[in-house]
This record gives C-alpha cells, structure tokens and sequence, in this order.
C-alpha cells in the first residue's frame, strides 16, 4: 500500500463515498481509493492538512479518525487477520470479545468504533475476509475444497460452502470453475 | 501476488491489486494492453477485453440506476430488467459478471438495495416500513432479515452507531 490510511467514522453509504471524494479533492489532497470508513491516500498528510480535513470533514458529519483510534481500527483488522489464520480460536467466542480480551479494552467500545467507521459488525467483517482469504484458495489450484475448509478452521466442507454461497452467491465449486475455465484474472 | 510481480517486470506500476482488477498509476496504449495480455498470457492469465468490462461497467450502473432511483421498474424481474437493457441474454450476462466480480449479479443487487436502506435510514425521512415499500421488500421483517444477513446489524441498531466527534472514545 503506497501512502496512508485514514479511518472516516459516519460513511454510511455511497453518497457518503462521493462527499468524502470531494472533500479530498477541494482540500487538494490526492487519494487512491475510498471505501466505506477508509480512504487510501497517494502519499503522507502532514499535519496542517489533516486539520483542514478533519473540519471540512466534520460539517458533513464525519469524524477523521485521531491517531489513537486509528491504531485501534489497525489492530481489530490484524487481530481479525491472525484469528482467521489461526483456527483454534474460530468458533468459541466473538471477535470482538477476543479482541477486547488482547487489548485489555471494553468489548462494547471496540464494536462501536469498528461499527461507526466500516457499518458491519466485527463478525461480518470477519466472515468476509475468511471468503477472500476461501476465494484466493480455491484460485490456487493446489488444494482441494475439502482441505481448504480444514485449512481455514471450517468445521466441515458444508460449514465452508454455506457460508461462501451466503456471501457470493455461489458456491465454491462453481466459484472455482468460473475462474479456471476463463482464465481471467 | 504473481499479476502484481510480472507487471512490475515489464514495466508498469500497479499500485492496487485485487481478485478481478488491477489498478495502474499511467494510462495504458493500445500496444501497452497487448504486451500485458501476452504476457499474463504465459501464466494463465487473460487481461479482459474492453468490451466485456465495459458490460460489466453497465450492469452495474444499471443495478445501481434501478435501485437509487423510485422508480416501478423494482417491480419487475431483474434478469428480465437486464436482458432487455443491455440486449444480451441473462445467463450470459450473469455468468460475465460472476467471472470477474467473484459475485453474482444477485447479490450484487442486494448489496446495493441494502446500501440505499443505509442511505434512507440516515436521512431518516422514511419509517422503515415505507423505506420497505419503496424498495419493494413483501414485508419490514424482510428487509430487516436481508440487512442484518449484509450487515450483520438490525437497522435500528445501525441507526445509532454514529460516532461523536465531541465524545472522547471513553465516553462513547
């Protein structure tokens, strides 16, 4: 990732998107992408800038992210990252109660913050990023389905394939023939 | 990631690379295009002709169209919507769209009924039963059901996560 991120609370939908993108371009500060919550900057802000923007930001009603919850954001996707790689934890508690157990943090206030900058809950988040992390897998032609739901901490191949065709609408086969079949990328 | 690395090899900088797109920092010529498609070629790759991204491109503003704008049009059935826009057949379109997106053009659809809800229940002109209506959902308990299964929060809780500038993050 070239550049920074910034974290943007109250972005709730795609017209959101559209203020923030003007914001940034009336403030001249160049940007790579914008998402729900996050906007990937071109280069470093310095801090004149980040003033302008945090109030700018705050007449439409968003909160530029200080540096404290900044961090804290960063480490809920991390920690959200390792409990994915890591398939002991999956499945006993919450994410968000994992992670307020690791940072010694109120749960309720973790969930809050997350909510307010990406508008999913922790869980969501997460279960998203286990099918990305499913869907690069199943590109990989290496491994079967089966072993990619063991990989992955999935209780079994049909745990894995409800949960990929809740979130794609397909199913993991198909996912994969689609992708071996064309050949695109 | 193996496109990332082999782009950088002959040349170019992508900067963003995701399942399905690559974004470059410079514009690309004609020739460029085909020295990138020769080249990812040699591993299995196949850069995706203009025109079938550009179909993409319009199944995607047209979802977009028919669901920002109150209009009837939701009424109708969306594979029927799509064929007839874009003079193609459904099962073609749909298979296109799930090759590229990892999606299908259904859920697609979903995510983007879901994200003008999102959009209504900030302005908070509608109850949730007209915002229902509007997006032709049979029920409130449908359109909650479909949010919660999105999102992973009921609507009404999704109504009160603002944060507060003024708040410190203790007092949230």
């Amino acid at each position: 990732m070239i550049g920074q991120t910034l974290y943007v609370s109250n972005m709730v939908c795609g017209r959101c998107v559209s203020v923030v993108a003007e914001v940034l371009r009336k403030v001249n500060i160049p940007f790579v992408s914008i998402q729900l919550g996050e906007v990937e900057l071109l280069g470093p802000m310095n801090q004149m800038n980040r003033e302008k923007l945090s109030l700018k930001l705050g007449l439409h009603g968003f909160v530029l992210l200080d540096h404290e919850n900044t961090l804290m954001i960063e480490r809920v996707k991390e920690s959200i990252l390792e409990i994915i790689n890591d398939n002991s934890a999956v499945g006993k508690t919450s994410y968000a109660q994992l992670i307020a157990e690791k940072f010694h943090l109120d749960r309720q206030q973790i969930s809050a913050l997350f909510e307010s900058v990406k508008c999913i809950s922790l869980k969501k988040y997460g279960d998203l990023q286990k099918v990305e992390h499913v869907k690069e897998c199943l590109i990989n032609e290496s491994l079967t389905i089966q072993q990619i739901a063991y990989k992955l901490g999935y209780r079994n191949i049909h745990h894995l394939s409800n949960q990929f065709r809740e979130i794609t609408g397909m199913t993991p086969a198909r996912f994969r023939s689609l992708k071996m079949f064309d050949g695109s990328l | 990631m193996v496109v990332k690395n082999e782009l950088e090899k002959i040349g170019f900088e992508p900067f963003n690379v995701r399942l399905g797109e690559v974004e470059l920092s410079q514009e690309l010529s004609a020739s460029d295009k085909d020295r990138i498609n020769k080249h990812l070629q040699t591993f299995g790759f196949k850069f995706i002709d203009d025109k079938r991204s550009r179909l993409i491109g319009q199944i995607k503003s047209s979802i977009i169209e028919l669901v920002h704008q109150q209009n009837s049009k939701l009424k109708t059935n969306l594979s029927e919507f799509l064929s007839s826009k874009l003079s193609h057949d459904y099962t073609y379109l749909s298979k296109l769209f799930s090759e590229v997106e990892g999606t299908t053009i259904e859920k697609y659809f979903i995510a983007q009924k879901i994200e003008k809800v999102k959009e209504l229940l900030v302005y908070d002109e509608l109850s949730l039963s007209q915002i229902a209506f509007q997006l032709n959902y049979s029920s409130v308990a449908h359109l909650s059901n479909q949010f919660k299964k999105v999102t992973g929060l009921t609507p009404s809780h999704f109504k009160n996560i603002k944060s507060d500038k003024r708040k410190p993050l203790d007092e949230v």
